[in-house]
């Protein structure tokens, strides 16, 4: 007996492999990063009927594209090695289905390459569309899209590839279109940079604009088309902005390092005439950034061996600031495999077991595999077989480091921060009572607290002595521990009116409600 | 591919519409675009246009300030294109970032065979500028059994009355050798007929007696005269007769004709000036029918009295002008692929006064 494989399986890997349509748009780049371009241009706006990106890679010949497109999932971009011919960098491709994660989000592409150095250029037309009905019908199949190709005369030194996507579906348009974000107000970031959009972010964090969105529905605000803008930026290879990852970044030798090889690489990717930038700035509001104590950075490398003699070797750094982090998409750990993000950002820290997860929207972070995890990763290049002893070793160093150091200094920045706010309360509270008794009295009276164990009044205001003395170890303020400051401003408001009532009740309402109102 | 899909070359595109008499097209263009822009409350035109793979036109217009840029690229709402052709249409968009663009024909875009407009047509009009720089020949083609062109000149007018907009127009047709055979032509004089109905006894009167080669298919001279010269005759009538139908007052300003150094085909080009005098104020006010009727008969007076610019004959007689369009179209090579918004074409802009 054999046991044989479904061919509903194709589909399924085709058309949901990638959790959402910005990763096919990325996994496209990706393509054009191993085909060793240096630019890439993508344009989507305004209408959405067409996506086409265009690179200026090495190109695909006839021959090539017979190779790679008649048989999905066969991909030969490492037979020549691990390296792209020349620039030399870590190919990314593995698996062989980029191209035709497209139909997740089209059902036509026309696909036109050039290779330096020939005269002739491949001009295909992939039917997506048809392949489509066909799954709908029958199961069985051999064909998975008709593909019509001819080769056109091109200048010689002409190198170039370019997917162009048309009859997009119409799930993906409208969702660009924030079609399902009725009601919201969508922050319009028309015609702006990448660097003034991610200005613009920040100063709608300060402003607490983006906050309020934040807390219920994330970034939903900036609209679906740059939250996949966002998404693409921080996946694919593209340079940091100019102050980040982390501020001051050349004070941290490994995140120069990070800045250094990512710039190396020279890849450019123009989208819609935004040049993407890898959007991470920490700490990314002034309120955090003008006072180095509110947060820290954590850099790190780590090289680790296994008994199959396999090696794993990555760095990056922890960023942790004294309260959450915002936009809420920033929030967690990213992990880089060849300067490719694998998913987003994991906000649970790759599951982060201890009890400290009120420190976890306050962390942020990025790991860049060197080398290993790869074979961790899963097909959909989204996440990872969390048994693969790689990712078992990665995710013990950086819960180790969590919980060892970062959450420690963050817990102590917490309390210290919990202290300090209590002082100001007590200073602020000792200012009103003063206050207070000024208004009331005529005169500054003085604050003293007694150490005196459970005597008849919880507050004595001494008139003569100008004295107001505050019992702290009266049962009242033992039973109210929580809202002890509270009780003590309402039990001398109390005392006042009680004071100056001169035993005349409605006096003494009069004068309490006043102050009451008051404060 | 699809088996009748035109195959398309860069190399050969960039060329064909990079010489000195296009360039000389191109700087009248920019000279009435820059007085369409005097005439609008905006500081910046809307323009729609078919342009070529390079985008010279918009790119002298933006040399020119007209074209209202963005730090990332083009106001969507200023600036249109459609191009049929998959990787013309792509680097065109590479080019112009945000720009609204329409994969497919002109005709398509504003629905031509079908009895409504289409929906992309409905939102992106009205426009300041159109610039129909056909690189077909229009008109009835050998292999195709009716022509759009006509139609959609007409439905340009519609769309653009409907949203009360007066425009420039430039309308460039390649007059293909083959397009001297009859087809063409006869299309074009059945047009013309369909044109000049009862109510212009008079003027068609006139107007053969002016032309008497283009009445009738019996003529010799018909059947033997050039096509370019035939749209020469033809067209410009029939614009300011679409025109007048849909309350414009038409005025054909430039009517030219010219073969690019290099080329063998004679191009044609038209600007009309097309300013609507329909309702502007309500339903409680009539259209201006006598400013229109008398401006109908003026303006194709003029299109029988003045003479066509044959930009060849005109750039011979003058050495300098030519010398400077050759020197425009070498520093064009310059900005082969080059995106707009982030190169300066300031070399484009020397000739200023020579048009």
């Amino acid at each position: 007996m054999k046991m044989r494989v479904g061919a509903e399986i194709l589909k399924n890997l085709s058309s949901g492999i990638y959790s959402n349509p910005g990763n096919t748009i990325k996994e496209l780049i990706n393509n054009s990063y191993d085909a060793d371009a240096t630019d890439v241009t993508v344009r989507a706006r305004p209408e959405f009927d067409t996506i086409s990106i265009t690179d200026n890679g090495f190109g695909m010949n006839e021959e090539e594209f017979k190779n790679n497109f008649t048989i999905v999932s066969r991909s030969r971009k490492r037979d020549a090695g691990l390296l792209t011919p020349n620039l030399h960098r870590p190919i990314i491709g593995k698996i062989g289905i980029g191209f035709i994660s497209a139909l997740q989000i089209c059902d036509e592409a026309t696909f036109v390459s050039k290779k330096a150095g020939e005269i002739l250029k491949l001009e295909a037309n992939v039917d997506f569309g048809k392949f489509k009905g066909v799954m709908a019908k029958k199961a069985d199949f051999q064909d998975i899209s008709d593909v019509r190709y001819r080769v056109v005369a091109e200048d010689r030194d002409a190198h170039y590839t370019m997917v162009i996507m048309t009859k997009l579906t119409r799930n993906f348009k409208e969702l660009l279109l924030d079609k399902d974000l009725k009601g919201i107000d969508i922050i319009n970031f028309d015609g702006l940079t990448f660097e003034q959009v991610m200005d613009q972010i920040d100063r709608k964090i300060e402003s607490k604009e983006l906050e309020d969105f934040g807390k219920e529905k994330g970034l939903k605000a900036i609209g679906q088309y740059w939250q996949m803008l966002l998404q693409i930026a921080n996946a694919v290879p593209v340079p940091y902005l100019r102050d980040g990852p982390v501020k001051k970044p050349d004070n941290y030798p490994v995140i120069r390092h990070l800045r250094k090889e990512i710039d190396s690489l020279g890849f450019d990717v123009d989208f819609d005439g935004i040049h993407l930038k890898k959007p991470l700035r920490f700490p990314n509001v002034s309120e955090i950034s003008k006072k180095r104590r509110d947060y820290d950075v954590y850099p790190f490398t780590k090289k680790c061996k296994f008994e199959d003699k396999s090696v794993l070797r990555f760095h990056g750094y922890l960023f942790n600031q004294r309260k959450s982090i915002l936009p809420t998409q920033f929030r967690g750990i990213v992990i880089r495999i060849k300067h490719v993000a694998i998913g987003g950002f994991f906000p649970d820290f790759l599951d982060y077991p201890y009890s400290e997860k009120l420190y976890l929207p306050w962390t942020s972070g990025e790991i860049e595999v060197e080398e290993g995890l790869e074979d961790a990763m899963n097909i959909n290049r989204n996440t990872f077989d969390i048994t693969h002893p790689h990712y078992r070793e990665l995710r013990i160093y950086l819960h180790a480091l969590l919980h060892t150091k970062v959450f420690v200094k963050a817990r102590e920045r917490y309390d210290r921060r919990k202290e300090e706010r209590k002082k100001l309360e007590e200073e602020e509270r000792e200012q009103r009572m003063k206050d207070l008794t000024l208004r009331r009295f005529g005169h500054l009276f003085r604050v003293f607290y007694s150490e005196e164990l459970d005597p008849q009044n919880a507050i004595d205001i001494q008139v003569n002595n100008r004295k107001l003395i505050i019992y702290r170890h009266h049962a009242i303020f033992r039973r109210n521990k929580q809202r002890r400051g509270m009780v003590e401003e309402i039990l001398l408001l109390f005392e006042t009116a009680f004071r100056l009532g001169s035993r005349d009740a409605r006096k003494l309402r009069q004068i309490f409600y006043e102050e009451l109102e008051r404060w | 591919m699809s088996a009748g899909a035109p195959s398309y070359s860069v190399q050969l595109d960039r060329e064909a519409f990079n010489n000195p008499e296009k360039w000389y097209v191109r700087h009248i263009w920019r000279q009435i675009a820059e007085r369409r822009a005097q005439k609008i409350p905006k500081d910046h035109i809307k323009l729609l246009t078919l342009p070529g793979v390079e985008c010279f036109d918009i790119r002298l217009l933006n040399e020119y300030g007209l074209i209202k840029t963005t730090a990332s690229g083009f106001d969507p709402d200023g600036l249109a294109f459609c191009e049929e052709v998959p990787e013309r249409f792509t680097r065109i968009s590479n080019l112009l970032p945000n720009a609204r663009r329409f994969r497919g024909t002109y005709e398509s875009l504003i629905g031509v065979g079908r009895a409504s407009y289409t929906g992309t047509a409905d939102r992106w009009f009205p426009f300041d500028v159109i610039n129909l720089d056909f690189s077909g020949p229009g008109f009835k083609q050998p292999d195709r059994s009716t022509s759009k062109t006509a139609e959609a000149l007409l439905k340009t007018f519609r769309l653009q009355k409907a949203k009360k907009g007066s425009f420039s127009f430039f309308l460039t047709l390649p007059a293909d050798p083959y397009m001297n055979d009859v087809s063409g032509k006869s299309e074009l004089e059945k047009c013309l007929r369909d044109n000049l109905h009862q109510n212009e006894n008079d003027f068609s009167q006139l107007f053969y007696s002016k032309y008497p080669q283009i009445r009738g298919n019996s003529r010799p001279a018909y059947k033997t005269m050039h096509y370019s010269d035939f749209l020469l005759i033809t067209v410009p009538k029939i614009i300011i007769k679409y025109g007048s139908t849909e309350w414009f007052r038409v005025e054909c300003t430039k009517k030219m004709t010219y073969v690019g150094e290099g080329h063998t085909t004679r191009m044609v080009s038209f600007c009309f000036e097309c300013e609507y005098i329909g309702l502007l104020e309500g339903y409680g006010k009539s259209p201006r029918m006598d400013e229109l009727k008398k401006g109908y008969v003026q303006n194709v007076m003029k299109i029988m009295i003045e003479p066509n610019l044959d930009i060849n004959t005109y750039l011979d007689s003058r050495k300098e002008t030519r010398k400077e369009l050759s020197r425009i179209r070498d520093e064009a090579r310059e900005l082969f692929g080059k995106r707009l918004n982030e190169s300066s074409a300031t070399a484009l802009r020397t000739l200023q006064n020579a048009c």
